[in-house]
């Protein structure tokens, strides 16, 4: 049997060498080597997005679609892409956006309040088969899981991607002291549902 | 990015427990199978050369295109496509204003394939602001603070957002 692939810890991540976004740029801005520069960015940014869209989503297969989609524009968007933005803020605001929008869709579609939804998100983890987090994982990410949408995006980018609050600042479109504020508050909620369900 | 350091040490001082779980357990939980992420290359690189329906739709026959291109042909279609025209304005009813209006074989899809397409024929204000109508919202924010980009991302999700009617409103 096949050992499935979990994300590796920022602590521990051996970075593989990957072209430099300069380079990728230029790559996809010409004609003759642009899929030469889009493989490249895919090599270079797929799973990174993958792992972001995932924790937003949660599901596998509601990610896979939200990152293919996510894909198939940056490629048909990326000829407007404009050098005094980063590429990696770029592609993740992008990613952020098609994760938020889906998750709008699926609360509309649904008849059940937002608590409910959100609740279902949590519960959505216990029967996926990609998730095989222990106990304290689960519990942080059913804490997580009851944060609103935008706030658990901060949460994720900052505590799982030490994303800096200025890269943030461009992903979410969002000042740095408003992102810093939600940050704080996430971590506060997380860490009293955390003590309140420790054993005495 | 940040340095782990700081990211931690944030965090110690927010929340001890959380910092501590962080340290023991950095990783999230998730994994995919391991074969996820070649065919997902693959899946995406395979969607991206796949030419837009839209275009397909559009593209013309090979006896349609000599028509088309070849000098006197092309001279005697222009000819008979005008007073075809001029007689079909003459007998026809008023023109409707909706160009989509009553046309039961075209499908939201085709219709956001359309306004997508066409992007730039559509004033962005007035997409927003059917948008916002459609979906019972404001914006907080005027168009003037966006950059094109973002006017286009915005624009997309909207689009992607309105039904069949509202689409063939907006034509």
């Amino acid at each position: 049997m096949s050992v499935p692939i979990r994300k590796p810890s920022p602590q521990t991540v051996q970075e593989p060498v990957h072209t430099e976004d300069e380079q990728i740029i230029a790559w996809i801005k010409d004609p003759g080597t642009v899929d030469r520069g889009f493989r490249a960015l895919l090599a270079k940014y797929q799973e990174r997005l993958y792992w972001h869209v995932r924790r937003l989503v949660i599901e596998h297969e509601d990610t896979n679609d939200v990152v293919q989609e996510c894909l198939v524009k940056v490629y048909r968007k990326i000829g407007s892409f404009r050098k005094d933005s980063g590429l990696y803020t770029w592609l993740y605001r992008i990613a952020t956006n098609e994760a938020l929008s889906f998750l709008r869709k699926q609360k509309r579609k649904a008849t059940r309040s937002i608590d409910d939804e959100e609740l279902l998100l949590a519960e959505k983890l216990k029967a996926d088969a990609y998730f095989d987090g222990d106990a304290a994982q689960l519990h942080l990410q059913r804490a997580v899981a009851q944060l609103p949408d935008k706030q658990r995006a901060v949460f994720n980018l900052r505590y799982f991607e030490e994303m800096s609050y200025q890269d943030m600042s461009e992903v979410l479109s969002t000042s740095t002291g408003a992102l810093k504020a939600s940050y704080h508050h996430a971590v506060k909620k997380i860490e009293k549902s955390m003590v309140a369900t420790e054993p005495n | 990015m940040d340095s782990e350091k700081d990211t931690q040490k944030e965090l110690e001082q927010l929340a001890p427990n959380l910092a501590r779980l962080r340290k023991q357990q950095p990783e999230d939980g998730f994994s995919v199978h391991p074969s996820y992420f070649r065919e997902l290359e693959q899946s995406v690189l395979s969607e991206v050369h796949r030419q837009p329906a839209t275009k397909r739709r559009f593209e013309r026959s090979g006896l349609l295109s000599w028509l088309l291109v070849g000098p006197r042909p092309a001279m005697a279609l222009a000819t008979l496509a005008l007073v075809l025209a001029a007689l079909w304005y003459l007998s026809a009813p008023a023109p409707e204003s909706n160009l989509f209006a009553g046309s039961s074989e075209v499908d939201a899809e085709e219709l956001r394939a359309y306004v997508h397409e066409n992007l730039d024929d559509f004033s962005p204000g007035f997409i927003l602001e059917v948008a916002e109508q459609d979906m019972a919202f404001e914006m907080d924010l005027s168009l003037d603070d966006l950059s094109e980009e973002e006017v286009d991302l915005l624009l997309d999700e909207y689009l992607e957002e309105l039904d069949q009617e509202t689409l063939e409103d907006i034509l």
